[in-house]
């Protein structure tokens, strides 16, 4: 009997290749366990049973022929439904796009089946990402695994909360304010931002071109790493992906963390943090330094400002983005009446709350006569923030923070506060307006919720994140 | 008391302006919250960042040529597929115009 919640990338491949069991049988393991849990969790929107089992079966064909296979091949990943896998539909958990059915792979999907790894089903998220706790899904509730009156946090939250309930052994989200890193806190899970650019955002269904970003959620930083080491990379479909490799054999020759500065971001504590989380936080300060990191405060005099950048320059984009929900493309069932009318009709009755809020605010950033008092400000401040980064970069190789400024909160608490929701992303939002990489890594006080550290490193440092990280990951096993 | 930045006709008018709609009850809510939001990210005006220079860009990328891909049209069958109605590949839709 395979014990589900013990898998991961590194012990489904030891399993497949030593034969205790095919490939087919553990992913109608999973199946048969997704069909029975999911109803309780709700982090499916789609499952894919028999295109996952013939997937399955052309890995066994593989093994039974002695060919060698990759890590991935055979580990059955959650995919967030606004990545795009040819001929399934993907919704991005908004009505509007109801009946699309993706005409092309995503360039991280194309990868990923290249590697074998098996697309188990696409999850739950806050529509088009906007949220989170996931509850903005235009479809269903996700719950958090770990306290099921709880959000799962978003928008990623039904690739969070897949892993979290052991319905996947790793998942890919989307990250444009924090949808990987905060739902990977409030389930306990590790999860990672790459740098922009770092992974082609190509088949990702857009939000904010400019700060979206493709990173996994993971029980481990081994199976985070892993995964980035295959989606990384640049890609001529994406004009903003640039030439980066990473390469996971590179973290294996670093043992400890000498010479290793970690800055602690002092603007990130100033405000009234739950005591809890701030023991968790400082009994993981101590253990960074027994690793031999070399540790102190660093200031971002204008972090706090990130949010309020963010909720000018995102909505702006999404504005944009989101003009091309005609009612015309992307399989709309009613035509009818005037143009005009059909927009207004389809646009009116199949775009929710919070993309609505968005696409208003955005409108009204980019408006003549504001455009300069609020993108253009926005735009400047953003700038500003980024060489704060840069120059306390020079000094130190990472920065640390929280991940979130509270653990998992219920369903429902703050569904009708939109500032109090967007707040829950004060401390992930400013890797994504300076394009930094950034990892949530799990830490635990006597909260039977965790919590979760953030570290953060300069673009395309990924290597130093993840030695860190997998370190970190080790000596608070213990 | 936080200041109104936005009143009820101009989210009309943005309504218009961006082709959406909503619930006549919802409304006030809605320009409640914009007002909120709009006042939190006001916050940035009091930053300065008059030697801020957006102009320099770091990082400029070479772009490829501007010719179309292996791939562009291959699959121009699917991408209209999802189309309600169409004669061949002519796509059917309402009059731009008002006659």
């Amino acid at each position: 009997m395979i014990k589900l919640h013990e898998l991961t990338i590194r012990k489904v491949h030891e399993l497949l290749t030593k034969k205790e069991i095919s490939s087919f049988e553990l992913i109608k393991e999973f199946l048969e366990y997704i069909e029975e849990r999911d109803k309780e969790i709700g982090a499916y929107l789609r499952v894919f049973h028999d295109e996952a089992l013939k997937q399955a079966n052309e890995i066994d064909k593989k093994i039974a022929a002695g060919e060698e296979i990759d890590l991935l091949a055979g580990v059955p990943i959650a995919i967030k439904d606004n990545i795009l896998i040819k001929d399934a539909p993907s919704t991005a958990a908004s009505k509007i796009l109801k009946n699309y059915q993706a005409t092309y792979d995503a360039t991280v999907i194309k990868k990923l089946k290249k590697a074998g790894a098996i697309f188990i089903g696409k999850t739950n998220l806050d529509e088009f990402a906007m949220g989170s706790s996931t509850e903005n899904s235009a479809f269903q509730l996700t719950k958090n695994p770990l306290d099921e009156t709880r959000v799962p946090g978003g928008s990623s939250g039904g690739s969070a909360s897949a892993v979290a309930s052991h319905q996947a052994v790793c998942a890919l989200g989307s990250d444009t304010g924090g949808s990987v890193r905060q739902p990977a806190a409030f389930c306990g899970l590790v999860g990672l931002k790459p740098t922009y650019g770092a992974v082609s955002r190509f088949g990702l269904i857009a939000m904010a071109s400019s700060l979206d970003q493709i990173g996994p959620i993971t029980k481990t930083v081994e199976d985070a790493a892993l995964i980035l080491e295959r989606i990384a990379g640049e890609d001529p479909s994406d004009a903003t992906s640039l030439p980066f490799n990473f390469n996971f054999k590179e973290l294996e020759k670093i043992t400890d963390l000498k010479k290793i500065r970690i800055g602690v971001i002092k603007e990130c504590f100033e405000q009234n943090l739950e005591p809890d989380l701030k023991n968790a936080i400082d009994k993981s300060i101590k253990l960074l330094k027994s690793l031999g990191a070399e540790i102190d405060e660093v200031s971002i005099p204008h972090i706090a400002a990130s949010l309020a950048c963010y909720y000018i320059i995102m909505p702006a984009e999404v504005s944009a983005n989101l003009a091309r929900y005609d009612g015309l493309r992307y399989a709309s069932k009613e035509i009818s009446g005037s143009l005009k009318e059909l927009y207004f009709k389809n646009r009116g009755e199949n775009f929710g709350k919070e993309v609505r809020r968005r696409i208003l605010l955005g409108t009204f950033v980019l408006s003549s006569g504001y455009y300069d008092a609020y993108y253009l400000k926005a735009k400047k401040v953003q700038k500003l923030i980024s060489d704060e980064f840069e120059r306390a970069f020079q000094k130190y190789q990472l920065l640390l923070s929280p991940t979130a400024p509270t653990s998992a909160f219920k369903l429902g608490e703050k569904i009708n506060d939109p500032l109090a929701m967007y707040l829950s992303d004060i401390f992930t939002v400013p890797a994504n307006i300076a394009g930094l990489p950034a990892i949530s890594l799990p830490v635990y006080e006597n909260n039977k919720l965790p919590y979760a550290l953030q570290l953060m490193a300069p673009p395309f440092k990924e290597k130093d994140l993840l030695a860190a990280s997998l370190l970190f990951e080790k000596i608070s096993a213990k | 008391m936080e200041k109104k930045l936005i009143n009820e006709k101009t989210v009309e008018h943005l309504l218009e302006l961006s082709r959406l709609k909503i619930d006549e009850k919802e409304k006030e809510k809605l320009v409640d919250d914009l007002n909120e939001i709009l006042n939190y990210v006001k916050e940035l005006e009091k930053i300065p960042t008059e030697n801020i220079n957006l102009d320099v860009i770091k990082k400029s990328k070479k772009l490829r040529s501007d010719k179309s891909g292996e791939e562009s049209l291959s699959d121009w069958e699917k991408l209209i597929e999802g189309f309600k109605e169409r004669k061949e590949a002519w796509l059917k839709i309402p009059p731009v115009f008002d006659r």
